[in-house]
């Protein structure tokens, strides 16, 4: 009875107290922060350019990630496996798959259009001083 | 069957049809060709496409690979990834392990996985998600100074690329394919089976009227035109068409025609075959025969004819061969019920038109009925010919168009002398006008005249006939001609009048009759009355003298000779009348039987103081006769010459002879006869003045009896008569010839009276 409390009790904590994604792009960026509804229409293949005619280089996460689930309800308002088409046409809207947050911060750190997101908190602990967060998600 | 039937009555749908399944199968091979073509096209395409898309990726990815630039990388694949049908990209280090995943989907590690070590690569697949893509992957090569100082034969590896091209695209593409190339088939089909059907209906319509015209024609109404409205081999047709019926019109009989002479042929007409089978049959025969068609047809015509009588026999056969046909012959034909009709068969060779017979066609005409009517025609006319009335046959104005031998007979005028002429040159003009015209009008009327007329023969002896003329009437009721039977009546008329004669005469002498019975009756009863009154008067009262009685008896003594004298007289008469007296005829010496009469008289005579003479020239004139029946004869004269002579006058009774006869005169002096009653006296109760007194006596019974001698003894008796100068009586008798007077001296003879007036 006690330990299927205490599992409880640590489900409710892990899901009750997800962590924030944070949406990360070069520092080289132009930008310090954007709204969630552009960072949705840059995933959603409405927007390709950054002002200045850079192509945004999108960055995800596998389907089965957590930030990619967390990032897809809350900014997409979509499933992880949702394929986007880019607006008006058939071509999907691509991006380069990293496998963890390490990668993605490495990718975006080394590439000047790309856009990504993380876990606040592994950002932190990564540090990386080529990207800057632009957008935190609050995951309730 | 559906489609048989469909098929079956029409050329244009026949047409339609086979233009449809060959057009059908051109335009489905044409699709089916432009379809894989394409779609080999589209697959062929594809691959180049990935081909090239993945040897582009590779080469260009080598300068990255190098520099190990992942933004280069990731611009490149982004730009090149921009095809719709571009699904991820991989590129993969020389240890085959990920180096960067380029995709719009989720790829699973097995999909990730590179297995391929050729230098390129391509293959089908489907991904863990499902999705279905065609792999292209290509070997990135280093073009690095390592690379070439090792030498051209070694390639070294720097990594491989792999793009997964999205064949769902292609498979829509290709979907669309089938539908355009199937809607684009369907629209060529419609389009060109309606261009199709229109050109065939706009050069074949020609053929509807014509095949209706065709039929038309061939159920035989040749009054058929086909329309002419193109000019092609068709529009030639119906031209054709349109002058072989006219010329058909023209030149030969309507089969129907000929069909419908046949069917109303009420003769029989065979068709046989030149091996002498039967090929065809009209109804009527059939009819007549009692045989079914197919009873006959092809069978030998031999079975229709008596053995012995086949018209088509060998002989006969060749016959007609040669003459090409025979002509009203009487045959026979043998109905299946055994039953045999005499016909007049005639029989035409037919030949074609090389002059190859084809066949005999026989014509037959049933004549039982015609054989009949003229075996009847042949009864009736000699049943007139022998008929014992005179037959006349008149037109209706009265022309003789034919007459018997009994009208010949009748008239004297031979057929040729009457035939054609009027009847009015016939009659006797014996009749009025009247009657003729009475006549004319009674038979002009349609009725039956019946009646007699008296004409003329030829000998100009008249004739009494009795006619009968009946009106005959043709068809349409009018009277053609008129049947006069006559029968001569003359015969009949006369012995009619001779009966009508005898009648009145029959009728007279009943009436003489009854005068007589009536007279007589009153000379029985008067002096019965006398007799009885004398009688009772003198029975009545007292006693008389016997005088009285005496002369009463005396009375009544000559009342009953008077009495017995009359009822003699009358069973005389009644005697000669009925045949049965009977007198003896033998020489009788006349002179002394005169004398015996003379001195009878002079008795009588007495109380009248008469005197009787008696002159005789010859005293042995003999006659043959009954010697009592004389004498009666001539008492009866001289009694006559007593009762009605003169009182005191004087009778002469004389005799004279000449060559054949002997007369006896009676001649008194008395009162004579009134001239009008001498025709009279010698009927019987006949009396002159009957007023006359009763003494005077008689029955009128004398003179009568007195007649009816002298006739029995083929003698005359007649009377001559002055009024009050007296009356002569000539009585005469036959001499017999010396031949006679020979035998009738040995041998009496009887005669029998006949039976006179």
């Amino acid at each position: 009875m006690a330990l299927a409390g205490a599992f409880v009790l640590w489900l409710w904590t892990t899901l009750a107290h997800a962590d924030p994604i944070a949406v990360i792009v070069n520092t080289h960026n132009p930008h310090t922060s954007l709204s969630a509804t552009a960072v949705a229409s840059m995933y959603r293949g409405e927007t390709l350019h950054w002002p200045g005619d850079d192509r945004i280089k999108l960055v995800n996460r596998e389907i089965s990630a957590e930030e990619r689930k967390t990032f897809y309800l809350r900014v997409l308002n979509a499933k992880p496996d949702q394929v986007f088409y880019r607006q008006g046409t058939p071509i999907p809207v691509q991006s380069v798959i990293e496998r963890s947050d390490e990668a993605v911060v490495r990718f975006v750190g080394a590439i000047e259009g790309a856009i990504g997101y993380v876990n606040l908190s592994r950002l932190k602990d990564i540090n990386d001083s080529q990207v800057k967060v632009i957008l935190i998600i609050e995951n309730p | 069957m559906m489609i048989q039937q469909w098929l079956q009555p029409s050329l244009t749908r026949k047409l339609m049809a086979l233009f449809f399944a060959v057009f059908f199968c051109a335009v489905c091979g044409l699709t089916y060709f432009s379809y894989t073509s394409s779609r080999n096209a589209m697959f062929q395409e594809f691959k180049i496409r990935g081909r090239t898309l993945a040897k582009t990726i590779a080469s260009e990815a080598r300068t990255h690979y190098q520099e190990q630039d992942m933004e280069g990388l990731t611009s490149l694949f982004q730009s090149l990834g921009e095809g719709e049908d571009v699904v991820a990209i991989l590129a993969y280090r020389p240890s085959q392990s990920l180096w960067m995943e380029f995709s719009g989907i989720q790829l699973t590690p097995e999909d990730l996985t590179l297995s391929e070590h050729g230098e390129a690569w391509q293959h089908d697949r489907v991904l863990h998600q499902g999705y279905r893509v065609s792999e292209f992957g290509s070997i990135v090569t280093d073009s690095s100074n390592q690379a070439k100082s090792t030498g051209v034969a070694s390639v070294r590896q720097a990594g491989s690329v792999r793009i997964f091209l999205d064949r769902s695209a292609l498979e829509r593409r290709l979907g669309t394919l089938i539908s355009e190339t199937l809607a684009m088939s369907l629209l060529t089909l419609l389009c060109g089976g309606g261009l199709f059907i229109l050109l065939l209906k706009r050069s074949l319509h020609v053929i509807g009227p014509l095949t209706e015209a065709t039929k038309k024609v061939a159920e035989g109404d040749l009054h058929t035109t086909v329309p002419v409205s193109s000019h092609d081999e068709l529009g030639e047709l119906a031209k054709c068409f349109n002058s072989m019926t006219e010329q058909l019109l023209q030149t030969t009989v309507s089969k129907n025609y000929v069909d419908n002479v046949i069917r109303s042929m009420t003769d029989i007409l065979i068709v046989v075959n030149p091996d002498g089978t039967i090929r065809s049959i009209n109804h009527a025969a059939l009819n007549l025969l009692g045989y079914e068609e197919q009873e006959l047809v092809g069978h030998h015509a031999a079975m229709l004819f008596p053995p012995h009588e086949n018209p088509l026999s060998e002989t006969q056969y060749q016959e007609i061969l040669t003459q090409g046909s025979i002509q009203q012959c009487a045959a026979t034909y043998l109905a299946k019920d055994g039953r045999s009709f005499p016909v007049l068969l005639s029989a035409a060779v037919m030949q074609n038109e090389e002059g190859i017979m084809e066949g005999i066609a026989c014509v037959a005409k049933d004549v039982t009925e015609l054989k009949q009517e003229a075996e009847q025609l042949r009864l009736q006319g000699t049943a007139l010919e022998s008929a014992a009335n005179a037959v006349m046959i008149m037109d209706r104005i009265g022309r003789v168009t034919w007459v018997n031998p009994s009208f010949t007979a009748l008239t004297g005028y031979s057929p040729e002398e009457v035939i054609g002429h009027n009847i009015r040159n016939l009659t006797s003009g014996r009749q009025d006008q009247p009657f003729y015209q009475k006549q004319w009008q009674t038979i002009m009327s349609g009725k039956v005249w019946h009646g007699e007329s008296t004409n003329r023969k030829k000998d100009d002896s008249l004739y009494t006939e009795e006619e009968t003329i009946t009106p005959v009437r043709d068809r349409n009721g009018r009277i053609s001609h008129f049947v006069s039977i006559k029968q001569d009546v003359t015969k009949r008329k006369q012995a009619v009048e001779t009966m009508q004669d005898a009648h009145q005469k029959l009728k007279a002498l009943d009436q003489l009759r009854s005068q007589f019975f009536a007279d007589i009756s009153h000379e029985l009863r008067t002096p019965l009355t006398v007799i009885r009154g004398e009688a009772e008067v003198t029975l009545r009262g007292k006693e008389k003298p016997i005088s009285e009685y005496r002369s009463t008896l005396e009375r009544i003594v000559q009342l009953s000779s008077q009495m017995n004298k009359l009822v003699g007289d009358i069973l005389f008469l009644a005697r000669s009348e009925s045949g049965t007296l009977q007198m003896e005829l033998k020489p009788t010496l006349l002179m002394p039987l005169l004398e015996d009469v003379r001195q009878e008289t002079t008795i009588l005579a007495q109380t009248r103081s008469m005197t009787i003479t008696l002159e005789g020239s010859s005293n042995n004139v003999t006659v043959q006769g009954d010697t009592e029946r004389l004498k009666q004869l001539f008492m009866i004269l001289t009694d006559n010459a007593v009762k009605y002579g003169r009182k005191d006058g004087a009778i002469a009774i004389r005799l004279e002879t000449s060559d054949r006869e002997a007369q006896v005169t009676v001649t008194d002096d008395g009162l004579g006869i009134p001239d009008s009653d001498l025709p009279h006296v010698f009927k019987r109760a006949y009396r002159v003045w009957r007023g006359r007194p009763s003494a005077v006596g008689g029955a009128g019974l004398g003179l009568p009896i007195a007649k009816w001698i002298a006739e029995a003894h083929h003698g005359t008796i007649s009377i001559a008569s002055t009024i009050t100068r007296g009356t002569t009586v000539t009585v005469r008798l036959p001499l017999p010839t010396s031949a006679a007077s020979q035998s009738g001296d040995a041998v009496g003879h009887t005669v029998h009276s006949t039976q006179r007036n």
